[in-house]
């Protein structure tokens, strides 16, 4: 005679169990099919396929690039099927932190006039608006937006129809950006992430600087 | 014209479509700050300031040239920029330590959380940012002003003039009270908040101003490090000084439902067996004091074990070393040593990325 221990594989086997997986809106109790929860509201499937990948790996090219499984974990947000899969939390806290540090760096690198200067750094730049801004979130959402890195997240929203910043884009856009310098840094260096943002980020067509000085410039005016 | 209605105008502009909430900073104009074009950065001078300690006004001070020595900064630091960085004031002329704070709250965010990400890679995130605040919050740079021997500038003019205390040694003291809180009379056991004391007030704690004030002074010496030294030279001060402190991460845990955490951990690391938590030993349920030995088991991996006087208390204790040795895991590199970070020279990536907290 045979026993099977319940809770074994062999049990498992035997004592399956057929399980209803819902489709549709959500049904408190209701187990949602994986097809459909692991699909994004514009049809995009949660895998490492080349359809998903490739906008960020056509922006990062061979210099910058980073495996597929960390890429598609820069994609995915913790809102994305209750954070099961592999998000970008860590991620984005390492690239949020390298781009304020960068940005720092970057604007006080210059030659000044200011006779306030210590040892050559103009510090009177760092309160002002461009230099808070320009590691901001609008301007990290924006530069997604306008280089199409957005273009496949894996994300939920409370209303996917809303506006830009309404409905949370600009915010998971932005964190996906952060994320993107995390890994390229994870993946090759604080160096190589900074010559990373200097080259892909300020260096491009519809500049983080750009965005940044029209963001700040109508305030400025205003004042 | 209004902020939002620019904000809007471009953002449609964009085929964007928003309801402005995002906040854009704004200049503080306290600074009367003037500048040739928006991002012609060299060219920002805040004019409420008309110049630094001279390097020889500042030689003159005892304090700084003793706090210098004893911080064992490099002789490339200078003493003024060292003033600058215990000067919060904002209308006695000579240059704050605003920007000095600034830069040397990004070395510090960004070494502080590199430190971690690399060493605990598998931290929560509440986890993490305790942690980050244990190692660079106010009352940790608090302290360490303190430990440093950075005085406050306490006395008022007169006090001054009266003890014949020499002008130079405030330029070695935390200068952050006006003259009028200088003269203030204190009654023992009573404190007044202050509008940013306030502010910062949960429940019966508060963040005090003189912590802030340290805390600042702090980042700002060692954004006055990097001015002055670079910024490998900034990471070793950042490692001598904050990440060498010692930090009780098992004592920030603190586990709701620990059971069903880990169900939810071992479904989000896809492990292919059931988790089980099984009885491995006891002394004897009928002993005067029985002890159990539980481990929480997947498939044939023992994940954690613990130890109780009760069954219940021995599989939550199992649970519990299951979880906690998930998740304070350091990487090690090949060669056996912590995983670099980095920032390190001739980096490699050989530790992992934390994949995200699970959800109860």
């Amino acid at each position: 005679m045979t026993i099977i221990r319940i809770g074994s594989p062999q049990a498992s086997r035997f004592l399956a169990r057929s399980i209803y997986l819902h489709k549709g809106p959500r049904v408190t109790g209701l187990k949602k099919d994986p097809q459909e929860a692991f699909t994004t509201n514009t049809g995009y499937k949660y895998e490492k396929s080349e359809n998903n990948l490739k906008y960020i790996k056509g922006f990062l090219q061979d210099k910058y690039a980073i495996s597929d499984d960390l890429a598609l974990q820069v994609l995915t947000h913790k809102s994305f099927n209750n954070g099961v899969m592999p998000y970008n939390e860590k991620l984005s806290a390492m690239g949020s932190k390298l781009a304020n540090l960068f940005f720092a760096k970057y604007v006080t690198e210059g030659s000044t006039n200011n006779e306030n200067n210590v040892n050559g750094k103009n510090l009177d730049v760092l309160g002002s608006p461009i230099a808070k801004e320009l590691s901001g979130r609008m301007t990290m959402g924006l530069f997604a937006r306008s280089n199409e890195l957005n273009k496949v997240m894996f994300w939920n929203s409370y209303g996917h129809g809303l506006g830009f910043e309404t409905s949370g884009e600009m915010k998971v856009s932005a964190q996906m950006m952060y994320a993107l310098i995390g890994a390229v840094a994870f993946s090759h260096g604080k160096e190589v992430g900074e010559q990373f943002i200097r080259e892909k980020l300020l260096g491009g067509r519809a500049s983080v600087e750009d965005i940044t000085v029209r963001l700040v410039s109508g305030e400025t005016s205003s004042n | 014209m209004i902020k939002g209605t620019i904000h809007q105008t471009w953002s449609r502009s964009l085929g964007v479509v928003s309801r402005r909430s995002y906040h854009v900073p704004s200049i503080n104009k306290a600074l009367k700050t003037e500048y040739d074009t928006i991002n012609d950065y060299g060219s920002y001078k805040n004019n409420v300031f008309t110049h630094r300690l001279p390097e020889s006004t500042a030689q003159q001070s005892p304090s700084l040239v003793a706090l210098h020595s004893r911080l064992n900064l490099p002789s490339k630091y200078s003493l003024s920029t060292l003033s600058q960085a215990l000067n919060l004031n904002i209308n006695d002329g000579l240059v704050n330590n605003f920007g000095l704070n600034t830069l040397g709250k990004n070395l510090l965010s960004y070494y502080v959380s590199e430190h971690l990400l690399v060493k605990y890679p598998r931290l929560p995130m509440p986890i993490h940012n305790v942690a980050v605040d244990s190692l660079m919050g106010h009352e940790t740079l608090h302290e360490i002003g303190k430990i440093w021997g950075i005085q406050v500038d306490s006395s008022t003019k007169l006090d001054k003039y009266l003890s014949q205390e020499s002008e130079f040694i405030k330029y070695g003291k935390l200068r952050f009270l006006s003259e009028q809180q200088k003269g203030e009379v204190k009654e023992s056991g009573v404190h007044e908040l202050s509008s940013q004391e306030s502010k910062t007030k949960i429940d019966s704690s508060f963040i005090s101003d003189e912590a802030q004030a340290y805390a600042s002074a702090v980042r700002s010496i060692i954004g006055g490090l990097y001015t002055h030294t670079g910024e490998e030279a900034t990471k070793k001060f950042i490692q001598d000084h904050i990440l060498s402190r010692k930090l009780p991460l098992e004592e920030m845990f603190q586990f709701n439902q620990p059971t069903r955490e880990l169900v939810r951990l071992c479904d989000k690391l896809n492990f292919a067996e059931p988790l089980e938590i099984r009885l491995i030993a006891e002394t004897g349920r009928l002993s005067a004091h029985a002890i159990y030995v539980a481990g929480a088991f997947c498939g044939t991996e023992k994940l954690g074990e613990g130890i109780g006087s009760s069954i219940a208390e021995a599989k939550t204790r199992s649970v519990v070393n299951a979880l906690m040795s998930y998740y304070l895991y350091s990487p090690l590199d090949s060669e056996g040593n912590a995983a670099k970070v980095p920032s390190d020279k001739d980096y490699k990536f050989e530790g992992i990325v934390g994949l995200g907290d699970v959800s109860i």
